[in-house]
């Protein structure tokens, strides 16, 4: 798509979308996220440009179902989606939507140095939360990284870009490749496995190890073949054996979060939320 | 409840042994199937209705299997009671699609309704975790759980399936997720050729006894057709085994569903068990070490010799009942673990006295009752990180 074409796709979405004050807050690749007022309330709209070529149709479908599972979701720790999704063009040359606009930024930064436990339960407990109302929905993410979280300036953790979950009973998975981000995959996420539910808990329990040893449980920076086969047969460390300071209760959970086998972990964000409950820490 | 159940079986008096076994609290009550006890009384053979009536009255557990792992195998034709079950809305049975599994499911579920036994789901026997009829298993379980979720589900499996590393235990996961509150397991033989467990294959159990462990932190766990063998699940997790009088109860035998078949019992032999070892001995054998040493012979056997085949029926399964109430005391996976284990090392212990003493008893009988089922136990312990 050339620069004029984006330039009158970007026009365009404000008045489509309801948004005032609109403004270009970032562009990069296939993205383009604007600020504004959607109602009086702060907003985003999100324009995903549609390639030329077979992996449109994917990009449209993947960015209605992306709406479509947030409009199900309600959830404080799940990003709100404000508007249904909106084609621009014939062809369509671009989808977008507003979503509710959240302050803060993504995991991304944050993640080079060691949390405190404090902090730690707080993530823990806030993506619990917002798995929960995912898979009530039997959605599973399938990419929970630490660019798709958002800690907010007053310090609530919110799932964002479902762009690649899963309904599971929406679609056939067999053999499939399933997508993520090497370092945040799942056993169940090397070829021909299953993603279920269990596979979101393993990939917040990588996030929670990574925030509390600036270490991954399994390093991605080996080949692929390595990486999955390490995933699906070696039990991750102890967190505990780099971490000695952390509470038990802690340790045990980001472990049972990591374990290899999915029925040993928490199966789903509700069972982990308990767990939490039950050991009186996280996010009140 | 838990303990022991007693599977199906053809054998005349099968009503009746039941009901003593359960009165006698050697069992906690009976597994039937659709092959073997007919919808409607036929001649000596009673109704699965009277049958749930019998447990009902001994506050027993009553289960009906639907079996359908088995009326899907090639092999499969005796179904003379079968078909008066009308599990199928055609002739020939099928599950390709998603309407025939859901008319199934709903075929089985209404006949259990009837019996006011609980819900158990259909499966069908799956060799590997990852091929087709996996995926008919996992949308079968899918299916049933999505008609009720508190229904009970079955997993059956060949040995390849259960020896299937990493592919098992994502497969065991993803069932996990249906929250199931009770587990029939079975390890499904494509052939047996005699009465003697076969645990060989040691990946095979060790894989049983990691699935049933993980299931169990959620659920109850039942293995099917195990007896003994099924010892080391019950150490895993498992609170029940399924067992009967003869080897098409104790032993999964496809050959049980065959018209051309005999898994009747062998008349020319009896059998004696030897709770001590946790094996079934010829009587002839257990003559032989009666008369070698009657003190020691009685604790090996766990109790007086039983006189006549029906005497050693129930001495049978007050044996493995006893031991699976043992195990079902503890409810640490170490202290599972420990006591069977120390339990073996007693019967190995013992086995290498009775060869030592006794021609008839060989190392083949330490092999198959002893050393291999030790063998899957050590297994799953260290895998567990028990065995430390």
């Amino acid at each position: 798509m050339d620069e004029r074409r984006i330039r009158e796709v970007v026009a365009e979405v404000p008045e489509r979308l309801g948004l005032d004050n609109a403004a270009v807050l970032t562009s990069g690749g296939q993205k383009i996220v604007l600020t504004g007022e959607l109602g009086g309330a702060k907003a985003v709209a999100k324009i995903v440009l549609v390639p030329d070529g077979p992996s449109a149709a994917t990009v449209i479908e993947r960015a209605h179902r992306e709406v479509e599972l947030l409009a199900a979701v309600s959830s404080p720790n799940v990003v709100a989606v404000l508007t249904d999704a909106v084609e621009i063009g014939d062809r369509p040359d671009a989808v977008c939507w507003a979503e509710e606009r959240l302050s803060g930024g993504d995991l991304t930064p944050l993640l080079h140095t060691r949390w405190a436990e404090d902090e730690v339960w707080n993530l823990l407990s806030d993506l619990a939360t917002g798995l929960t109302a995912c898979h009530e929905l039997e959605v599973v993410h399938r990419d929970l990284s630490p660019g798709n979280v958002r800690r907010t300036d007053d310090g609530r953790f919110v799932l964002m870009d479902p762009g690649l979950a899963r309904h599971l009973a929406k679609s056939a998975l067999t053999g499939q490749f399933q997508p993520g981000t090497k370092g945040f995959m799942s056993p169940e996420h090397a070829p021909g496995g299953r993603p279920i539910p269990a596979s979101d808990i393993f990939a917040l329990g990588v996030l929670a190890f990574l925030a509390l040893t600036t270490n991954f449980p399994v390093p991605p920076d080996i080949d692929d073949a390595d990486y999955y086969r390490r995933l699906r047969t070696e039990q991750c460390p102890d967190v505990k054996s780099l971490r000695p300071d952390i509470s038990d209760e802690l340790a045990t959970i980001v472990n049972r979060c990591l374990h290899r086998q999915s029925a040993r972990r928490f199966l789903d964000g509700a069972e982990l939320s308990s767990a939490i409950a039950e050991s009186g820490r996280g996010s009140a | 409840m838990s303990g022991v159940l007693l599977h199906d079986g053809r054998v005349v008096g099968h009503r009746k042994w039941t009901r003593e076994a359960v009165q006698a609290g050697c069992a906690s009550g009976i597994v039937i199937n659709p092959f073997t006890t007919p919808r409607v009384t036929r001649r000596q053979q009673p109704s699965a209705a009277a049958f749930a009536k019998d447990m009902e009255d001994l506050d027993a557990e009553f289960i009906f299997d639907p079996m359908t792992h088995a009326r899907m195998l090639g092999s499969t034709n005796k179904l003379d009671f079968y078909d008066q079950w009308e599990l199928w809305p055609n002739p020939v049975p099928s599950l390709a699609s998603a309407t025939e599994q859901l008319d199934h499911v709903e075929r089985v579920f209404e006949r259990q309704n009837q019996l006011s036994a609980p819900l158990l789901a259909p499966t069908v026997q799956v060799s590997s975790p990852l091929g087709a009829e996996a995926q008919i298993a996992l949308d079968l379980a899918s299916v049933a759980s999505g008609l009720k979720d508190t229904a009970w589900q079955s997993v059956v499996g060949t040995r390849s399936f259960w020896a299937a590393g990493s592919d098992l235990d994502a497969h065991i996961g993803t069932l996990a997720s249906l929250r199931a509150p009770v587990w029939v397991l079975t390890v499904a033989n494509e052939v047996v050729l005699d009465s003697l467990p076969d645990l060989r294959d040691t990946t095979a159990f060790a894989g049983l006894c990691r699935s049933v462990r993980s299931l169990s932190l959620r659920s109850r766990v039942i293995v099917c057709y195990a007896d003994y063998a099924g010892l080391p699940a019950v150490a895993a997790g498992a609170d029940t085994i399924g067992t009967g009088w003869h080897r098409a109860q104790r032993t999964f035998d496809p050959a049980a569903f065959r018209l051309d078949s005999d898994t009747s019992p062998r008349r020319q032999a009896s059998y004696v068990t030897q709770g001590g070892l946790h094996a079934v001995l010829r009587r002839a054998t257990a003559d032989q070490i009666e008369r070698w040493d009657a003190e020691r012979a009685a604790r090996i056997r766990g109790g007086v010799m039983p006189r006549t085949d029906s005497e050693e029926r129930m001495h049978h399964l007050h044996q493995l009942s006893s031991v699976v109430e043992l195990l079902n005391a503890e409810s640490s996976p170490q202290r599972r673990y420990e006591l069977l284990r120390d339990r073996y090392a007693a019967a190995a212990d013992d086995f290498d006295a009775l060869i030592r003493a006794i021609p008839s008893v060989g190392t083949r009988d330490k092999e198959v009752w002893c050393t291999q089922m030790s063998a899957v136990l050590e297994a799953y312990a260290s895998a567990e990180g028990l065995g430390l």
